[in-house]
C-alpha cells in the first residue's frame, strides 16, 4: 500500500510538511527524472521507492527510470564500484567498452527529457552523452575518498559534462570543474526497516531468530566485512563481559555472494567460538523487519567501522532511541554527537570502555537514545532529503 | 439650546443609535478613501481603529455620560505630542458632524478626550499595541541551505589560515553564521566550524578557545570577520614552535552556503500576530530573519526589529531584540527569547490600559 506524504506529518518535526509544500510551490510542475540501475535492492532503490511518490504528491512531475544491462555489464560495474571505493581492481579496455556500450544501448529506451535529470551512481553516468536539455546532476552515493585513479579518471570524463555533482560527505568530493553539493542520506521512518513495531512483534521476531533477551543486549548490524571490524566488536564484548553479563548479536547479510564476506564470516564464527551469548546471524538482503526488531530490542548499538561510507545503520539505531558507539570513520562522525547521542571510538578498548560505562549508567542509555532520536528527526529523515532535492531543483532550474 | 435629558433611558438609547450610525458611516467612508500618504494609516486600518474608538465611546455613553461631546484626538509620534483632530459630535442635530468623517489615526499612540459641559475625562487611550495594525505586513520567509563543497581542504593550521584568506565570503558565512542552521537542536562546544575543527581534529585547545570566543555578530561585514579570524590564527602561529596539524583526525573541508528563500505564506500586521507567527514558523525562518537578513542579504523588508519601529512604533521592543546576543543561543532558544520579549511588551501595554 502506498504511503502518502501526509502520513509523515506526525513523525517529522512540526512545520516540516508545510515547509515542503511551500518549497514545492516554487518548483511546481517541473519535471524531475531519476535514473539508476536497479529498482529493487540497495539503499538507492530503497529511498527512490519513497521519494518519487512523495515528489509527485507535492506536484512535481517525478519519474524513475532504470537502465538495463547484461550480467557482464553488472559484473563490470561491480568491479567499478569496488575500485571507486578503494579496492584495487583489474579493469581491462574490454570492460570499459562493455560499460559504455551497455549504457548506450539504453538510449532511446529511456525518456531523457526533464527539467532536472538525476543520475544515481556510476552505472548510468555515460547517459549524459545523450543529453537533450534540462539540467543534469550526478548523484554519487558511494565512498569516493580514495578511488582507484585509473577508474575515476575514466568516469570523470562523463562527470565533467554534468551541471553539478552531489556527494554524501565533503571528503568524497573530487577535483571537478562543476559545482559539488553535499546531501546526506536519509532513512524512511515509515518503511519496513524503521516503522514502529509493537513489543509483541519484536518478541515474535526475536524468538524466530533464536534470541532470548534475558540480559543486556549489544548489537552490530553490518555486512561481514573487515572494514566493519566484527572481530574488534567481539573483543570489546569480551572485555565488557568480564565485569557485566551481556550478550552480543552480529547481524549481517549478503555474505554468500561475496568471497571475502564468506571468509570474514568464518573468521567471525571462529572468534565467537562456543560462547552461547554471541549470536552471529546471516540475514537475507530483504530482512528489514528482522533488522528493525533487533535494533529495537538492543540496549546499545555498535558500529565499530574502521572505514565507512556514510553508515546509515547508525541513524537507524538512533531513530529507535538507542545510543550508538561508532568507530570514528566517515559519516559515523556526522551522525553521532559525542556524549549526546553516543560515542565515537578509535580502538577496541575504547569501544569496551564506552559499552561498560553505558551499561553501568542505564539512565544515560535512555537519555542518549532520546537525544539521538530527536537528532535523526531533524537531520536524517527522508523529508529532509526531499527538501534538499527540491532546493536543488529550484536552484539549478532558476539559474 | 435645550439639552436632552440623558438620565432618560429613551434619550440615551437614541444617542447610542446615532453613535452607532456614526461609526458605521465612518468605517465605510474611511475604507472608501484613497490610500493616504505613507506616514498615514491606510484607509481600512484607520477605519478599524476608529471603529474601535467608536465602539468604546458607545459603551461609555451607555453608562450615562452627559453630552454634547467634543473629541480631541491626540497622538504621540516620535516623542512629540500632537493634536490631530478636535471636533464635536452635535448630538442635537440630525446629522453627525461631517468633519469627523475625515478623521484618521495617524499615530499609533493616541488619546480621545471626551469633553462635556461639566467635566473632561479620558475616554480612550489608544495605546493598545495589540490593536495597532501595520500598514505594511511583515512577511515571514523560511529557507533551505544548499551546501556547496569547495574542494579545498586544510590539514594544518597554516593551511587553514591560507584558505580562510582565499575562500569566498559565502564560505566564511557558512562556517560561522550558518553553523546555527545546521546545529538547530544541539549546542556544539563552540559556535563555529573553525574552532570545533581545531579542537576535535587538530586538538589544539588554545587556538580553539581563542576562535571559539569570536562573536560573528559583532562584525559589520564578513570581511571584517575574516580578518579577525586570520589575525587570531596568525598570532597563535607566530608563537608556536611547530605548526599544529591533523594526525588522526580529518582534514577541514571548506564549504559555502547557498540559501534558497522560501515564502511561508504567513503575513502579520500586529504584534500579537507577529508573536503567533514566531511561535508557529519553521525554525529556518528564525535563522533567515536574524542571520541571513542581517549579515548577508541586508534587506530592510525582512528585518523584524526595523518593522517593529517603522510599522508599530515599538522602538523599545525593537532595541531589546537588536541587543540579543545571537551567538549565545540556539535557534530554538532565540525563538523563546523573542516570544518572551514580545509577550512582555503586550503584557505591559495591557497593564497600562
Amino acid at each position: 500500500m502506498s504511503i502518502g506524504i501526509e502520513a509523515y506529518r506526525d513523525v517529522v518535526p512540526q512545520g516540516t510538511l508545510d515547509f515542503l509544500y511551500r518549497l514545492a510551490e516554487k518548483v511546481e510542475g517541473r519535471s524531475f527524472l531519476h535514473i539508476n540501475s536497479t529498482r529493487i535492492g540497495g539503499g538507492v532503490a530503497e529511498i527512490l521507492q519513497r521519494l518519487v511518490p512523495m515528489m509527485n504528491d507535492l506536484g512535481i512531475k517525478a519519474s524513475w527510470e532504470v537502465i538495463q544491462g547484461s550480467r557482464e555489464f553488472f559484473t563490470v560495474t561491480k568491479a567499478f564500484h569496488n575500485a571507486l571505493q578503494g579496492k584495487e581492481q583489474v579493469i581491462t579496455e574490454e570492460m570499459y567498452r562493455t560499460y559504455v556500450e551497455s549504457v548506450r544501448n539504453n538510449v532511446g529506451k529511456i525518456p531523457l527529457d526533464a527539467d532536472l535529470v538525476f543520475v544515481h551512481d556510476p552505472q548510468p553516468a555515460p547517459l549524459i552523452e545523450n543529453r537533450r536539455g534540462g539540467k543534469w546532476v550526478w548523484r554519487c552515493h558511494i565512498d569516493l575518498a580514495q578511488p582507484q585513479r585509473s577508474v575515476w579518471n575514466f568516469l570523470r570524463r562523463f562527470v565533467v559534462s554534468y551541471d553539478a555533482a552531489i556527494f554524501s560527505l565533503p571528503k568524497f568530493a573530487q577535483r571537478l570543474p562543476v559545482p559539488q553539493f553535499l546531501v546526506y542520506p536519509s532513512i524512511d521512518p515509515l518503511g519496513p526497516k524503521n516503522r514502529p513495531l509493537s513489543p509483541g512483534e519484536v518478541a515474535h521476531i526475536l524468538e524466530r531468530l533464536g534470541i532470548w533477551k534475558d540480559k543486556p543486549f549489544l548489537l552490530q548490524v553490518s555486512r561481514f566485512d573487515r572494514f566493519k571490524d566484527p572481530i574488534g566488536v567481539i573483543n570489546a564484548y569480551r572485555i565488557v563481559k568480564k565485569q557485566i553479563d551481556c550478550c552480543l548479536v552480529l547481524a549481517g547479510g549478503g555474505a554468500t555472494d561475496d568471497p571475502e564476506g564468506t571468509e570474514v564470516l568464518s573468521e567471525v564464527k571462529e572468534a565467537a567460538g562456543r560462547d552461547p551469548d554471541i549470536h552471529v546471524l546471516e540475514l537475507p538482503p530483504d530482512a528489514f523487519l528482522e533488522i528493525n526488531a533487533l535494533q529495537r530490542a538492543a540496549d546499545i548499538v555498535i558500529q565499530k567501522s574502521i572505514r565507512e561510507g556514510f553508515g546509515l545503520t547508525v541513524t537507524e539505531a538512533m531513530w529507535k532511541g538507542k545510543p550508538v558507539i561508532g568507530g570514528a570513520a566517515g559519516g559515523i562522525k556526522v551522525q553521532i554527537i559525542p556524549n549526546v547521542t553516543g560515542y565515537t571510538v578509535h580502538s577496541t578498548e575504547g569501544a569496551a570502555f564506552r559499552i561498560r560505562y553505558l551499561l553501568n549508567n542505564p539512565q544515560l542509555i535512555a537519555r542518549m537514545g532520546g537525544a539521538g532520536r530527536e537528532y535523526v528527526r531533524r537531520n536524517f529523515l527522508i523529508t529532509r532529503h526531499l527538501a534538499d532535492y527540491l532546493a536543488l531543483l529550484s536552484f539549478l532550474t532558476h539559474h | 439650546m435645550d439639552l436632552p435629558d440623558w438620565s432618560s433611558s429613551k434619550d440615551r438609547e437614541s444617542l447610542i443609535v446615532k453613535i452607532a450610525h456614526l461609526a458605521f458611516v465612518l468605517f465605510f467612508v474611511e475604507c472608501s478613501l484613497k490610500l493616504p500618504p505613507a506616514s498615514w494609516g491606510d484607509s481600512s486600518n484607520a477605519g478599524n481603529s476608529l471603529s474601535i474608538i467608536i465602539r468604546s465611546l458607545t459603551r461609555k455613553l451607555a453608562a450615562g455620560i452627559a453630552l454634547p461631546v467634543h473629541f480631541h484626538l491626540h497622538g504621540r509620534t516620535q516623542g512629540k505630542q500632537r493634536e490631530y483632530k478636535k471636533t464635536t459630535v452635535n448630538c442635537q442635530g440630525e446629522n453627525p458632524d461631517s468633519g469627523l468623517t475625515s478623521l484618521r489615526i495617524r499615530s499609533r499612540s493616541f488619546q480621545i478626550i471626551l469633553l462635556s459641559r461639566r467635566h473632561e475625562m479620558l475616554l480612550e487611550k489608544g495605546n493598545d499595541c495589540m490593536s495597532r495594525r501595520a500598514q505594511r505586513p511583515f512577511i515571514f520567509y523560511g529557507c533551505m541551505e544548499l551546501r556547496e563543497i569547495l574542494g579545498k581542504t586544510a590539514e594544518n593550521e597554516k593551511e587553514l589560515a591560507d584558505l580562510i584568506e582565499e575562500v569566498p565570503s559565502d564560505s566564511i558565512f557558512y562556517h560561522t553564521h550558518s553553523f546555527l542552521l545546521r546545529h538547530r537542536s544541539t549546542n556544539g562546544e563552540y559556535m563555529n566550524d573553525f574552532a570545533n575543527w581545531v579542537a576535535t581534529e587538530v586538538e589544539d585547545r588554545v587556538l580553539s578557545e581563542r576562535l571559539g570566543i569570536i562573536d560573528p555578530c559583532e562584525f559589520e561585514t564578513l570581511e571584517a570577520l575574516r580578518e579577525e579570524i586570520l589575525s587570531i590564527i596568525d598570532d597563535h602561529l607566530a608563537g608556536a614552535r611547530i605548526i599544529p596539524q591533523v594526525i588522526f583526525g580529518e582534514s577541514f573541508s571548506f564549504m559555502q552556503s547557498r540559501i534558497i528563500q522560501i515564502p511561508t505564506g504567513l503575513e502579520v500586521y500586529t504584534l500579537s500576530e507577529l508573536c503567533q507567527g514566531l511561535e508557529e514558523i519553521d525554525i529556518s525562518a528564525i535563522y533567515f530573519h536574524f542571520f541571513e537578513v542581517r549579515h548577508r542579504l541586508k534587506r530592510r523588508e525582512y528585518d523584524i526589529p526595523l518593522w517593529l519601529i517603522e510599522e508599530l512604533g515599538l522602538n523599545e521592543l525593537s532595541e531589546q531584540i537588536r541587543k540579543i546576543r545571537l551567538y549565545s543561543l540556539t535557534l530554538e532558544q532565540l525563538r523563546s527569547k523573542l516570544l518572551s520579549f514580545c509577550g512582555r511588551e503586550m503584557e505591559g501595554r495591557r497593564e497600562e490600559r
